[in-house]
């Protein structure tokens, strides 16, 4: 009986999923190929950092939150690129310090704060038409400077040595994947809430990662696998009447976990 | 008379930590020299060549390559790194390996990889013996074939310098000495600087010798006769070396 009620409603979530899922096949497969998905996971965390903020200070949530992810992303930035060797001990305490700042200053906030769980979890029914012109906007810079760019990108992925040599500013590019990654990780913040945004961004590379012959292919299949577990995940949260965000992430899981065992099986018997 | 000298070392020094992994070192290489490098593990010959192009930067003492600072001139490098897979699992096929040779810097945006690009990495990988390869997955190649692809990607930029840090290391004999025949031919109008541990093979081929152990000691073609390299044939590499070990080579240097 709900659902015609919510038509129209239902239609600016699948456009905002739809617009979702490029900017998330996009940003999951270079942050697999690059190996910094404990890099992304602590951008996620210390965003968290942003919500108190928001909450505190009484400024509008989108750009605290994504202010906090792309500072915090620049600081992990500049660890990688300096101690490299030292940078996942310091993805852990930054992950843990932005939380942390998150937590403290909600305390402080006087009254009640139930929506918080939304912003960790994520909550679908906060979508609003503004989002969409948001997560477009991203998504076209995101698709011009692949297209644009993607030689170099590939080559910084592959073999940053290499790509130094080719004259490549390779730091630069670093930079810019993760403030692409900072920005995609608040775009999600809605779907999925910041804990489970992880999830989104590696499981489909992981998936397709050993089968695609390049890295193009890569952002496509990508961007379709994650359209559909965000399509099946909101009808199953419907259907079931549970919370969007881990209903996505579990038929995302669920997929990996089914898919993985298809593959061994016929390896063994092929 | 310094117009003809590509590589200019001076009293260059490294640590990577405490240790100083190369000290007082210079080494001038001239024009259309083929140069071995040779001396014991972690006696800094990576670190060197990784030096000559720019990737690390030494503490005290200058680099000039083709008189200029080595940052400056990279699109006139070739370099085959040691290490033949930098991100095994990563989907990329062969050929597009050896294309991003054809990147050479600054070549301005959207540019896409022209006829010719496309027609020299052809010729490149026909020459390496990986025309048949060329739409397989990089992760689905042995390290032999993986060394050659690292080969081709230098050999299609078509630099003026060659920096090899041993490109044979996991290849067979008879891609081994095909490679040295290329590199030859190449010699005729490039320079080629190779870190290897055979030797006897190379000895046919190289036309001067430098020794790295923290120094470099720079052997040059005349220095260098086809005797002193011979006897290298009846005793193991790392004897290459300097002063007590009995099985020496070369000159002992002065000091």
């Amino acid at each position: 009986m709900a659902e015609f009620i919510d038509i129209s409603y239902l239609k600016l979530v699948v456009a905002a999923a739809f617009l979702a899922s490029i900017a998330c096949g996009i940003v999951g497969t270079l942050v697999v190929v690059n190996r910094m998905v404990f890099l992304a996971g602590g951008i996620a965390h210390a965003a968290y950092g942003g919500v108190g903020i928001s909450f505190y200070f009484g400024l509008p949530m989108f750009p605290s939150v994504l202010g906090i992810a792309a500072v915090s992303s620049g600081v992990l930035g500049f660890t990688g690129i300096r101690a490299r060797y030292r940078s996942d001990a310091i993805i852990g305490a930054i992950w843990a310090t932005g939380m942390s700042i998150g937590v403290i200053l909600i305390n402080m906030t006087p009254g009640y704060h139930g929506d918080v769980m939304s912003y960790l979890f994520g909550s679908v029914i906060t979508i609003l038409p503004s989002d969409l012109l948001i997560i477009g906007l991203l998504d076209l810079i995101l698709i011009l400077w692949i297209t644009i760019f993607y030689r170099e990108i590939l080559a910084v992925s592959y073999d940053p040595e290499f790509a130094t040599i080719a004259g490549i500013h390779v730091s630069t590019f670093y930079y810019s994947m993760l403030f692409f990654c900072a920005g995609t990780i608040v775009v999600l913040m809605r779907f999925v809430g910041l804990i489970l945004v992880i999830a989104l961004l590696s499981i489909p590379p992981c998936m397709v990662e050993p089968i695609v012959p390049s890295l193009g292919r890569m952002f496509f299949v990508c961007t379709f696998l994650n359209f559909c577990f965000f399509i099946a995940g909101l009808l199953t949260s419907l259907w079931f009447n549970f919370q969007a965000g881990p209903t996505i992430i579990l038929v995302a899981s669920g997929t990996f976990i089914l898919a993985e065992l298809v593959r061994r099986i016929s390896k063994n018997y092929g | 008379m310094t117009n003809n000298i590509v590589l200019e070392l001076e009293n260059v020094r490294f640590a990577y930590s405490r240790t100083p992994v190369l000290e007082n070192v210079c080494l001038c290489v001239p024009e259309r020299d083929f140069l071995a490098l040779l001396g014991p593990n972690g006696g800094g010959k990576t670190t060197l060549l990784k030096i000559c192009i720019g990737l690390l930067k030494p503490e005290a003492g200058s680099v000039k390559l083709f008189g200029k600072d080595p940052q400056s001139v990279r699109h006139l490098v070739g370099y085959v790194p040691q290490e033949t897979n930098p991100n095994a699992f990563f989907p990329i096929r062969v050929i597009d390996v050896v294309l991003m040779g054809r990147i050479n810097g600054r070549r301005g945006i959207l540019k896409r990889y022209s006829d010719v690009d496309h027609e020299v990495v052809k010729e490149t990988l026909k020459c390496m013996g990986l025309w048949e390869l060329r739409n397989k997955r990089i992760s689905d190649l042995s390290g032999g074939h993986r060394q050659r692809v690292m080969i081709a990607r230098a050999l299609a930029a078509q630099p003026k310098i060659f920096f090899m840090d041993e490109p044979t290391a996991s290849v067979d004999r008879v891609f081994q000495t095909e490679l040295y025949e290329l590199l030859k031919e190449l010699n005729r109008e490039k320079t080629v600087i190779v870190v290897s541990h055979d030797l006897n093979v190379l000895s046919s081929y190289v036309k001067s010798v430098a020794c790295v152990n923290r120094k470099v000691y720079y052997h040059s073609a005349a220095e260098l006769t086809q005797e002193m390299i011979e006897e290298a044939y009846h005793c193991p590499v790392e004897l290459v070396t300097h002063g007590r070990i009995p099985h020496r080579v070369l000159q002992e240097h002065e000091r």
